[in-house]
């Protein structure tokens, strides 16, 4: 499947893009951290979202 | 009713005093007028002595009310009792007529039901649209504009008064005269058309409710339905056009016909009596918006500021429907000429919201006063730009900055898709591999002036971006964080004019396959796989000639290695800017607008071959 990656949004790293629960997501595979992708590309600190966008990537 | 047409009886009860309250307004007027800076000192003071006169006509004519010291700042919409008085008269007036031209055409129908023939009631239903009763319907509807709109159109006169200091002689004019009469046409047709297909609703529902009545006689007819459970046989009569048919003309020729048309009738008359209310809130609402556009429409023409006034859509409720919203939200991000509509007639207009697509054809008028589908709660707010750049607001009073406008977030907003480009040009840029070549064909071109876009705020834009802006372009665009406000060379504008400005310059569009080279410091060699999709919404900087790639490439990237299909569009930088530096900046770069994808091919090592999609 094809893998669909934004790049240079934060630390000109590429990021997966993920829809999940209705959400856009950009994920850092390396450091397992999740922004959401809303202006600002802001980190999602929520404990329970970060392990469910992860879970749901892998 | 709207908010405007509120009555401060308070304030109309004042004493006024005329002659100050008069010397007042003009002061609060002439104070604006400067302050707004539409106009200048010397425009004002030949008007002073109109507006003198203009502005005790008004006030005699509103008696009241008394327009105090800081008038200006707030936008007085009060009505006076008289006029209140008209409107709501006008209004029952009005919703009387609409439940009367309702009951003539239904009793019509019910004759014909009774006379226990479908085809009849169907045939009053199918001449209802050239019946008396739209000739009724349509003189109410003009006798309400008439009403209406002068009294509108004059408040809204004696606000823009009060706000801009700036005087306006309203007069109905034909063009407005016959906006009415179409008005009142399509109104009076469109609710006929309602009313008869509401009744046809009505009927085919109590008839639907009826059909287990004449079972009997439906089996005596159709022996196939007999033994079967109540569903199947409904369901069987139901997709039977012959048996639907037949168990219509047994309902309507039996004892059901009085129990259908006594639903029928309390059906309806409730029916009746709401949609006379909404039907008048939306002719008044209509009007309404019709009367500020064309009191607009004068005191823009008649202060010479047509070409410097813009609207935006709002809602009066703060709850707009899905099609309203989108128009409200494209609009507070670029308010649209003021005598532009806010959508093209006849055109589709979709929008999706949480997943679920609304669809729009405006074909019943030009969308252009606010009022945009029936029982809308909208209307518009006229900004006129002003000598310094900014945008004083005829409703707020405020004065506003572009970057206080809402960043529109359509997704293509920021491909460059909507940026206003100039005429493309083909270029065969493959052959461009060599600095000396590149540098060669960007000054040939720029003095020849064929290619490039020369346009000064695209210019500065480009210019701004092979500079010190570059990082803080891209890093914005790819925050999605547009709206925020840039200096560029001593002009104030936003990173989102700046990036619609730097995608109006691809208009370089490739006459071959091209090779294109980017050195980075991103190991996608390693972070990605072959088919994997890479999106930037910031612009993705290429070289024509791969030596200067190498140059960016920092140990452990990877150098991209892109295919670019003839057709591309792209942007030349130096070809933009090379007259304001006289030469190039030695990259041969190609730069290619933002939204751009690439889809990995191939990886050898740390080259990664990419097409550029």
């Amino acid at each position: 499947m094809t893998k669909q990656y934004m790049v240079g949004t934060v630390d000109d790293k590429p990021l997966l893009m993920v829809t999940f629960d209705g959400n856009k997501y950009l994920v850092d595979m390396d450091k397992k951290e999740v922004f959401s992708d809303i202006t600002g590309i802001p980190q999602v600190t929520d404990k329970d979202t970060v392990e469910a966008v992860l879970k749901a990537v892998e | 009713m709207q908010d405007t047409a509120k009555t401060d009886t308070a304030q109309v009860q004042q004493p006024v005093d005329k002659t100050k309250t008069s010397l007042v307004a003009l002061k609060a007027a002439l104070d604006l007028a400067s302050k707004t800076k539409l106009v200048s000192h010397e425009d004002n003071h030949k008007k002073v002595k109109a507006m003198l006169e203009e502005a005790k006509a008004l006030l005699k004519e509103l008696r009241g009310p008394a327009v105090e010291e800081n008038a200006a700042a707030k936008v007085n919409n009060a009505l006076n009792p008289d006029q209140q008085r008209q409107i709501d008269l006008a209004t029952e007036q009005f919703k009387q007529s609409v439940v009367r031209v309702d009951n003539q055409i239904l009793a019509q129908y019910i004759q014909a039901i009774q006379n226990g023939s479908y085809a009849e009631a169907e045939a009053i239903l199918n001449n209802a649209i050239s019946s008396q009763q739209v000739q009724t319907l349509m003189f109410a509807l003009l006798t309400i504009g008439t009403i209406l709109l002068p009294i509108y159109a004059r408040q809204r006169i004696q606000n823009l008064l009060v706000q801009f200091g700036l005087h306006t002689v309203f007069a109905q004019t034909p063009s407005s005269k016959q906006a009415l009469q179409e008005q009142a046409s399509k109104g009076a047709e469109s609710h006929v058309h309602t009313i008869a297909k509401d009744l046809k609703n009505g009927l085919d529902d109590a008839i639907e409710e009826e059909l287990p009545t004449v079972r009997a006689g439906m089996e005596e007819r159709f022996p196939q339905l007999k033994g079967k459970d109540q569903k199947d046989y409904l369901d069987d009569v139901r997709v039977n056009a012959e048996m639907y048919k037949y168990a219509r003309q047994l309902v309507l020729s039996g004892a059901s016909r009085d129990t259908v048309i006594k639903k029928l009738q309390e059906k309806f008359s409730d029916v009746s009596k709401r949609r006379a209310e909404v039907i008048a809130g939306n002719e008044s609402n209509r009007v309404f918006t019709l009367s500020q556009f064309e009191a607009d429409e004068q005191f823009l023409a008649q202060n010479k500021l047509t070409d410097k006034a813009y609207k935006r859509l709002v809602s009066n409720t703060g709850h707009p429907e899905a099609i309203c919203k989108a128009i409200i939200d494209a609009t507070h991000a670029r308010p649209i000429p003021f005598k532009q509509d806010f959508l093209p007639l006849n055109k589709e207009f979709k929008v999706k919201v949480d997943g679920k697509m609304y669809k729009f054809t405006p074909t019943y008028e030009n969308l252009r006063s606010g009022h945009i589908h029936v029982n809308c709660h909208c209307r518009y707010e006229l900004l006129i730009k002003r000598e310094d750049g900014t945008w004083i607001n005829s409703y707020t009073g405020k004065i506003e900055n572009e970057v206080d406008f809402v960043e529109l977030l359509h997704p293509r907003d920021r491909t460059g898709k909507f940026a206003k480009k100039g005429d493309s040009h083909l270029v065969d840029v493959s052959e461009l591999n060599t600095l000396a070549k590149f540098n060669d064909f960007i000054e040939t071109n720029y003095w020849e002036g064929t290619f490039g876009d020369h346009r000064p705020e695209v210019e500065d834009a480009v210019r701004a971006y092979q500079g010190h802006y570059y990082d803080a372009i891209n890093l914005h665009a790819r925050a999605a964080n547009l709206g925020q406000p840039l200096n560029v060379y001593g002009q104030k504008t936003t990173y989102k004019k700046t990036v619609d400005n730097i995608n109006a310059a691809a208009n370089i569009s490739l006459s071959k396959d091209t090779t294109l080279y980017r050195g980075t410091e991103i190991p996608f060699h390693r972070t990605n796989d072959v088919g994997d999709t890479i999106n930037s919404r910031s612009f993705l900087s290429t070289t024509a000639v791969k030596e200067v790639s190498d140059n960016f490439k920092h140990e452990g990237g990877s150098t991209l290695v892109i295919t670019a299909k003839k057709g591309k569009k792209v942007i030349l930088p130096d070809l933009v800017t090379f007259g304001k530096r006289g030469r190039t900046l030695g990259e041969a770069e190609v730069l290619m607008p933002t939204g751009s994808s690439l889809t990995i091919t191939r990886i050898d090592g740390d080259i990664v071959y990419a097409s550029l999609n």
